[in-house]
């Protein structure tokens, strides 16, 4: 190996971030050492100094000492390190003389923060605005009470907080400080309030807001192109001009209010959740007209505490409304809502469901037996394109004999379409 | 048969030599001299990846024999190999793209990062096949010596995505080891003092507790 040239000996040693190996090629040879200072990351993954505080128990006050003095030692010594990551324990106080000392080179860090110990740690991370080259930040066990004093970070591109508490006044002035983002993501985020997020560049995104208050959002992002939302009661979004994956959810409590404008190059829509107002599932359907792929997984409708069935929506119209749709993933409640309501009677024998290829249909009751086998018998006869249905029934509720009639139903009419039809 | 000359130009008894001999037409395959004498073709579409060779081409000096210092028949044979496998789907961007540049300029289009947000659809990570048949190529070889030859011809070479590979095969050898055995694992000579080692382990005490 002698015979490599110290360019090729330094690239070799740059594959190497984890600090536990940058420590050990440090101590094999002396030309080595002298090659650390220009290692472009170093990573110090979560149980790096478990050994020296005596176990993998939760951080010790020796594995922290240990690991505030090497990632000290490391930091002082690289001239430009690109890439910090942090995973294990360590003292948020020292953050400020460690950035101060990358400021110039690092554009990448990630750290596991952790504010599960009673401290505060808002104002170290203010330091993170000293790091002007930053381009992407990822935080994980985060705890903000107010927005960060970053001043305005340019460079950076992608914003990750992961398991956080936040107040909405801190996501909104983070989100504020990093004018130029093009990937943000908030997941496991407890917050109430209203997020406002306005980015020029953004173009994706995943927000998700756990926790028991009400939540909003106010969202304008004209780049966007793929947007996962989780959590908001009142949605406004601004600027669908390119948004292609579109994901609204709600694991717990009720969707009031959505407002959005047409999204013209929509290819996915998935809605999903507990409850939604129908005025709420109305007027996102009316502007993805456009969709390829929509997945309704929502349970009940109604705009108050009550639970409410869906109100009925015609097949005809849905189906017209919607003429790129190719797959189509339905559920339950939304499917039992779906009927004909006369129109096929007095049908234009024109109507045809044009690009429909897969559909995916899950039915939870045998209630209304006759008009969902309606459902499917039309779905089947105007897809010319039909290649495949499938139909879940394996959830189904009631265990009394309307139930068995229904499967009979259904398995008969799989039987006489079993070339594009099945039952899982 | 004579070395071959210092400076990658052919000498004029090789352009003759190439002339009288083999007939080889303009434009068609390189031909590369090893340190033996021994030639090892290189068609052109898979030179282009070798920065030395693609520049020699544009210069218009690459006909006749093309030697390459250093450079053993095995070595030269299996860094044609690599070019050819390639050269198909070499696409100089990407591939400097992937290069470290500490300070990349402020632009307005900015490619996403790997692990950034993921969107919905997931891309086939190696649509050629070309990191599998990259893990056979680096498995392949015999011992260190052959490894460490490779990454020196590719250095001369300027074959970036080579030398990349071949040092990342290098650095997978070091990983999760203690010194003493990336020293074996090398065949590294340890040139501390006792004083200094000592000095060395102490500061990393933390990564030698097992």
């Amino acid at each position: 190996m002698d015979a490599l040239p110290e360019g090729v000996v330094q690239h070799i040693l740059s594959h190497l971030s984890n600090a536990r190996d940058v420590a050990s090629c440090a101590a094999v040879a002396r030309c080595w050492r002298d090659c650390m200072p220009f290692l472009p990351s170093l990573y110090f993954p979560r149980g790096a100094f478990d050994a020296v505080g005596g176990g993998p128990a939760s951080a010790s006050a020796s594995a922290v000492a240990a690991a505030d003095d090497t990632i000290g030692h490391m930091v002082d010594a690289a001239a430009r390190l690109e890439e910090l990551v942090v995973y294990c324990p360590f003292s948020a106080s020292l953050l400020p003389r460690w950035l101060a000392a990358l400021a110039a080179t690092l554009r990448v860090l990630e750290l596991r923060v952790d504010s599960s110990a009673a401290a505060d740690k808002s104002g170290h991370l203010d330091s993170i605005g000293v790091a002007a080259g930053l381009e992407e930040l990822r935080l994980w066990g985060l705890a903000m009470t107010r927005a960060p004093a970053w001043g305005r970070m340019e460079r950076l591109r992608v914003l990750e907080v992961v398991g956080a508490v936040l107040e909405d006044a801190a996501v909104n002035g983070a989100v504020a400080a990093c004018p130029n983002l093009t990937d943000l993501a908030l997941l496991g985020c407890e917050c109430a309030g209203e997020a406002v997020i306005s980015l020029a560049l953004l173009e994706r995104c995943r927000l998700d807001f756990v926790g028991s208050g009400n939540c909003s959002l106010r969202f304008a992002a004209p780049r966007v192109e793929s947007l996962e939302i989780q959590g908001f009661s009142l949605i406004s979004l601004q600027g669908g001009h390119r948004l292609k994956h579109l994901t609204i959810s709600k694991n717990t409590g009720t969707v009031y209010h959505v407002e959005m404008g047409k999204l013209p190059e929509l290819d996915q829509l998935s809605l999903r959740g507990v409850q939604w107002s129908w005025g709420a599932i109305n007027s996102v359907l009316q502007c993805a007209g456009e969709v390829k792929h929509l997945v309704m997984k929502v349970e009940f409708c109604g705009d108050y505490d009550t639970l409410q069935p869906f109100p009925e929506i015609d097949l005809v119209e849905f189906f017209n409304s919607h003429p790129k749709l190719r797959k189509f993933e339905i559920h339950g409640a939304m499917f039992a809502a779906l009927c004909q309501k006369n129109s096929l009677k007095k049908l234009d024998s024109r109507f045809v469901i044009p690009s429909l290829e897969q559909v995916l249909v899950t039915v939870r009751s045998p209630l209304n037996a006759e008009q969902k086998l309606n459902t499917l018998e039309s779905i089947v006869r105007y897809s010319v394109r039909l290649r495949r249905m499938v139909i879940r029934i394996s959830q189904m509720k009631n265990c009394h004999d309307a139930a068995d009639d229904f499967f009979e139903e259904i398995c008969k009419f799989t039987y006489m379409n079993s070339w594009r039809v099945c039952i899982e | 048969m004579a070395p071959p000359a210092t400076d990658a130009a052919t000498t004029k008894q090789e352009q003759q030599h190439a002339a009288g001999g083999e007939g080889v037409e303009v434009g068609g395959d390189l031909r590369l001299v090893a340190e033996c004498g021994t030639v090892v073709r290189l068609s052109r579409s898979a030179a282009r990846m070798s920065t030395t060779l693609f520049d020699m081409i544009e210069a218009g000096c690459a006909e006749g024999g093309i030697p390459i210092k250093g450079a053993d028949v095995g070595t030269l044979r299996l860094v044609a190999a690599y070019c050819e496998k390639h050269a198909p789907h070499y696409d100089p961007v990407a591939s400097a793209a992937r290069l470290r540049d500490p300070f990349p300029p402020f632009p307005i289009e900015f490619t996403p990062a790997s692990y950034a947000v993921k969107p919905v659809t997931q891309l086939d990570p190696d649509p050629h096949g070309l990191e599998a048949w990259d893990r056979k190529f680096i498995s392949d070889l015999p011992d260190n010596s052959a490894l460490f030859n490779l990454i020196i011809v590719a250095n001369l070479m300027a074959i970036e995505d080579l030398v990349d590979l071949g040092c990342t095969a290098v650095a997978d050898k070091m990983r999760g080891k203690t010194p003493d055995e990336i020293r074996v694992a090398l065949d590294i000579e340890n040139d501390y003092t006792p004083e200094q080692e000592a000095e060395v382990r102490r500061e990393n005490a933390w990564a030698f507790e097992d």
